[in-house]
């Protein structure tokens, strides 16, 4: 668990989506805790849902065909009893996110000063000049050159570098205190890359803010995050600190997926057999039993979900062949 | 000549230059009299030696020009100027059934699983046809090499008949690469083609890609920027910079012991496990924006962002030149940045 | 065949277990038959369809027939929809009227399909001059509104069933490969394009096996809208006087017959006139219902 005042809270999310196939699970009773100005790591394959928590957490996702239980508190709050009034209070002011991808996330029609200054205008109550003021300073502390100029250029004359900056900045401008970065750097080159990550950590410890990061690589988690989070087919399973968690892996799934990273010198990799489970799939008891290598998986794995456990030193596992004892 | 030593060339690129003109900017002051049209120098001057059976990798940044040299090892394009010599023979200036034959040396994997397949065509489909076009085996025979070559690349051939949309993208990416090693080329191109897909996935397909290079002597260029990747699969690496290989070597040498800045601070940037490299910190030691090779500055073309330059990096570009036993940079001062 | 190694082979129930997902085809018809409207339009073009074809065996009648002593009869027992000024059994001549319609309909959008398309594939496949001739043709064509493109063919060729036929394939030709072009264009872009013609095929099976079939479904779609306008316009010019000519059964030729009755014997105008409506109409859900269902699906992705 966090050692710092758990920002936010996040207990038995579950979302369940109705499809025209009946309904189905895509997030299954998560829980974790951010504390303050902490870095968070959430790892997972594509279609294990991390995009869906994002959106969750955010209150983004469509409430018919979407079903969402559980809870998510932000600073004692519970967002998900919100209105959509006092959620649009929230959201922007106290957390924010940066997505993906820069190019969707700014309107192409609208000038990148007018962009960034529209929350603050809205949650700050700032005129229209003292908010372009702000963005400027805010330009430059992101590390925008000629930031008086380029507060009245469009989305189109930046390179994508500089499109994430300013995605950056948008995020950052109430000061929010939780943060969710959704794969925030996939779409750029790794010096560029660098330079951002670079400047999303000294901004986050400059303002306390915590950070939820959202990644697909194992060793940018290892270098940014404090904690990380491993996500498999809508469930964690496992978390703890960053290098607990990747140097002595408990869940075999997180085995695997170390065993999985190309290194210097070695020809052949061990890989996982097989694929993620399409959301039809899904076992009753563990998600990853279909691909799971332990020799001594059994019948309680397949009928019965195994609960996240502490294992000592904040490291949590869900697995019923690991742990001390095992349930009948 | 550049080479990184050992068995047969399979293929050698003589001052490989491709440029490109991009129309000037339309603005109304020159409606009337339009400047010139600008030259992007996409290659600028790559020699390069391909050995048969094993992996180079090409890696840069957006702009280096590393797609473009598998675009014009594909033939998709022709080069400016420079040669393309496959197994002694030029490829630039093929045409007609000469470069028919070719097609069948060379093939290559793209980077999205989904859209480098018809999706109306069936898995059988898309496996048969390259065997049609080059009237591979007897036409009663080709549904037991597509059987054959499904299972090679870890396909149950029962999937055969269904459509590309149905499986993961770790699935299509065999498919994908079936295709490609139909007709028995030595030459694969892998243009960025795991990098679209998921750790566990990704091992399972750089396995297979090793697996098929030890069966049947393949031999891969693969352009990537992923770093992780490349040290991990290639023999020898070529890092390109604004359309020049501004360092060359095997990959111990280049990940081990790089020479260049450049390549210096690419590996700053580049994220490793901390099992693997316990000092490593990610660094940001590059400032600025990545040029575009439209307008290049004079001298060495690194020189803007350089850590170490000099006042004579502004006056000529510096050569490749071999600097340890094949290994070589393009800089005055190898070595020196950290 | 090489021993395959662990670590590289998908399981066999990963790969057959994808199979319970629906097939592509059967997701389309479930989207299809869930539109009322699309299955109603599908309903009155079978029957447009089977109503043209077995026209001899359905009419009671023969539709050229005059009997003048039965002229102006209102619907009866004997003439269900009654009978025009000539004395002849309206039942039966719009049962040849709708042949009719559907002759020229789908004679002359399968023409204007053919032509059209192949223009596109070509413009949008090879570019250049091959594409700045072709479209500036097109562009020409479409530069006027169909209805008067028709007539300027009409009066130019002259009259009759075939010129019609011919004047409202070129009508139609700039439209189909117009889309045609735009999609092959999007296209171009795509890997798998070019991955064939770096295999070595040849340019015409690139087209043929890589770019007609995913062009097809918009193209579908264009044909079932545009018979419906193809009726429409081939009832106008026959109204106009313009199309084919008299005594055919055709519907737009009966409803200018019976325009001069329209107090009198409201149905010789009328039956054909509610004929053409209720075609066009079906033909126009129908088309809709089609294009909805050929829609990419949305999926949720997590």
């Amino acid at each position: 668990m966090a050692d710092r005042p758990a920002v936010l809270s996040v207990q038995d999310l579950t979302v369940d989506f109705e499809t025209s196939q009946g309904t189905v699970n895509v997030l299954d009773h998560v829980s974790f805790e951010l504390g303050e100005g902490e870095m968070l790591g959430l790892l997972g394959e594509s279609g294990a849902g991390k995009s869906v928590l994002a959106d969750a957490i955010l209150r983004l996702i469509p409430e018919p065909p979407g079903k969402i239980a559980g809870k998510v508190l932000l600073y004692g709050t519970d967002l998900l009893q919100l209105t959509e009034a006092e959620l649009s209070q929230i959201r922007g002011k106290q957390i924010a996110m940066i997505f993906q991808d820069p190019t969707s996330a700014l309107n192409p029609v609208f000038r990148v000063g007018h962009q960034v200054a529209e929350p603050m205008e809205i949650h700050l109550n700032l005129g229209r000049r003292s908010a372009l003021q702000r963005v400027v300073d805010i330009f430059r502390r992101v590390g925008i050159p000629s930031p008086e100029s380029r507060v009245a250029n469009y989305p189109h004359q930046f390179s994508g570098g500089m499109r994430q900056r300013v995605v950056i900045s948008m995020g950052i401008t109430c000061h929010p205190k939780v943060l969710v970065a959704d794969e925030p750097t996939c779409s750029l080159d790794v010096t560029i890359q660098a330079q951002i990550l670079e400047l999303i950590r000294k901004l986050v410890t400059e303002l306390q803010t915590a950070v939820l990061f959202i990644f697909n690589d194992l060793a940018l988690i290892s270098h940014l995050c404090q904690r990380v989070l491993i996500m498999y087919a809508g469930q964690i399973v496992e978390d703890g600190p960053v290098d607990v968690v990747f140097e002595t892996p408990r869940h075999p799934y997180t085995q695997g997926l170390i065993r999985s990273v190309p290194r210097l010198g070695v020809r052949r990799l061990e890989p996982i057999p097989g694929h993620l489970p399409s959301v039809h799939e899904y076992l009753p008891g563990c998600r990853f039993y279909p691909r799971c290598p332990l020799p001594d998986k059994d019948a309680t794995c397949i009928s019965t979900r195994p609960p996240l456990e502490l294992l000592g030193v904040g490291q949590r596992v869900a697995c019923w062949k690991v742990r001390p004892t095992h349930a009948q | 000549m550049p080479s990184s030593g050992g068995n047969g060339v399979l293929c050698r690129l003589m001052d490989l230059k491709k440029y490109f003109l991009v129309p000037a900017p339309f603005s109304l002051r020159n409606v009337v009299t339009p400047p010139p049209p600008r030259v992007v120098k996409a290659v600028d001057g790559v020699t390069l030696d391909i050995v048969r059976g094993k992996t180079i990798g090409l890696v840069g940044e957006s702009g280096c020009g590393k797609t473009t040299i598998g675009r014009l090892m594909m033939r998709a394009i022709t080069p400016t100027s420079g040669q393309i010599l496959f197994e002694g023979k030029d490829v630039a200036p093929m045409e007609g059934g000469e470069l028919f034959q070719y097609r069948r040396q060379a093939q290559i994997v793209y980077q999205d699983p989904f859209t480098s397949l018809n999706p109306r065509m069936t898995v059988r489909r898309i496996i048969r046809e390259p065997l049609d076009v080059h009237t591979i085996g007897a036409r009663e025979e080709r549904d037991d090499r597509v059987v054959e070559l499904m299972r090679r690349v870890g396909l149950d051939p029962r999937i055969a008949d269904r459509y590309p949309h149905e499986f993961s993208s770790g699935q299509v990416k065999r498919v994908a690469i079936a295709r490609a090693i139909a007709v028995g080329p030595k030459l694969l191109v892998a243009d960025e083609a795991v990098s679209a897909l998921d750790v566990s996935v990704k091992a399972q397909i750089l396995n297979l890609l090793a697996d098929l290079q030890d069966d049947l002597g393949l031999t891969y260029l693969l352009i990537s920027h992923d770093l992780g990747v490349v040290q991990h699969i290639c023999h020898t690496v070529a890092v390109m910079y604004l359309g020049k290989i501004v360092e060359l070597g095997s990959a111990e040498q280049i990940f081990k012991r790089p020479l260049h800045p450049y390549t210096v601070a690419l590996l700053q940037s580049f994220p490793r496990m901390k099992s693997e490299a316990p000092e490593f910190r990610l660094r940001a030691t590059l400032e600025g924006e990545i040029p575009s090779p439209i307008n290049l500055p004079s001298g060495c073309r690194f020189h803007p962002r350089c850590t170490i330059k000099r006042p004579q990096c502004l006056d000529a570009e510096p050569a490749l030149l071999e600097v340890a036993s094949g290994h070589h940079a393009a800089c005055y001062f190898p070595g020196e940045a950290t | 065949m090489a021993a395959v190694r662990a670590g590289t082979i998908d399981t066999i129930e990963d790969a057959v277990g994808r199979a319970a997902s629906f097939s592509q085809r059967r997701a389309m018809w479930l989207r299809f038959t869930a539109n009322k409207g699309a299955v109603v339009g599908l309903g009155i073009f079978i029957l447009f369809i089977l109503v043209s074809l077995f026209a001899p065996w359905l009419a009671p009648y023969d539709p050229l027939k005059q009997d003048y002593q039965a002229a102006f009869q209102s619907p009866s027992w004997q003439h269900w929809l009654g009978t025009d000024s000539f004395g002849r059994d309206m039942l039966s001549r719009v049962i040849y009227g709708n042949r009719i319609s559907f002759i020229v309909g789908f004679s002359s959008i399968t023409i204007a399909m053919v032509v059209g398309v192949a223009m596109g594939l070509a413009a949008g496949y090879y570019g250049g001059l091959i594409e700045a001739i072709l479209m500036r043709i097109v562009d020409g064509l479409l530069s006027f509104t169909p209805l008067v493109l028709a007539i300027i063919f009409m009066v130019a060729l002259g009259f009759g069933l075939q010129n019609v036929i011919f004047a409202l394939a070129v009508t139609f030709i700039g439209m189909f490969a117009r889309v045609t072009r735009g999609d092959t264009l999007n296209l171009m872009g795509e890997p798998f394009v070019e991955a064939a013609q770096l295999l070595g095929v040849s340019h015409l099976a690139v087209i043929r096996r890589h770019i007609f079939p995913n062009v097809l479904s918009p193209i579908i779609v264009q044909f079932g809208l545009n018979i419906a306008v193809a009726i429409l316009l081939e009832s106008g010019l026959s109204f106009l006087g313009l199309g084919v000519t008299p005594p055919t059964p055709d519907l737009g030729l009966m409803i200018a017959e019976g325009r001069g009755f329209i107090v009198m014997a409201p149905w010789i105008s009328g039956f054909p006139g509610l004929n053409l409506v209720i075609v066009i109409v079906g033909l126009n859900l129908f088309g809709d219902g089609l294009r909805d269902a050929l829609d990419p699906k949305s999926q949720i992705s997590a």
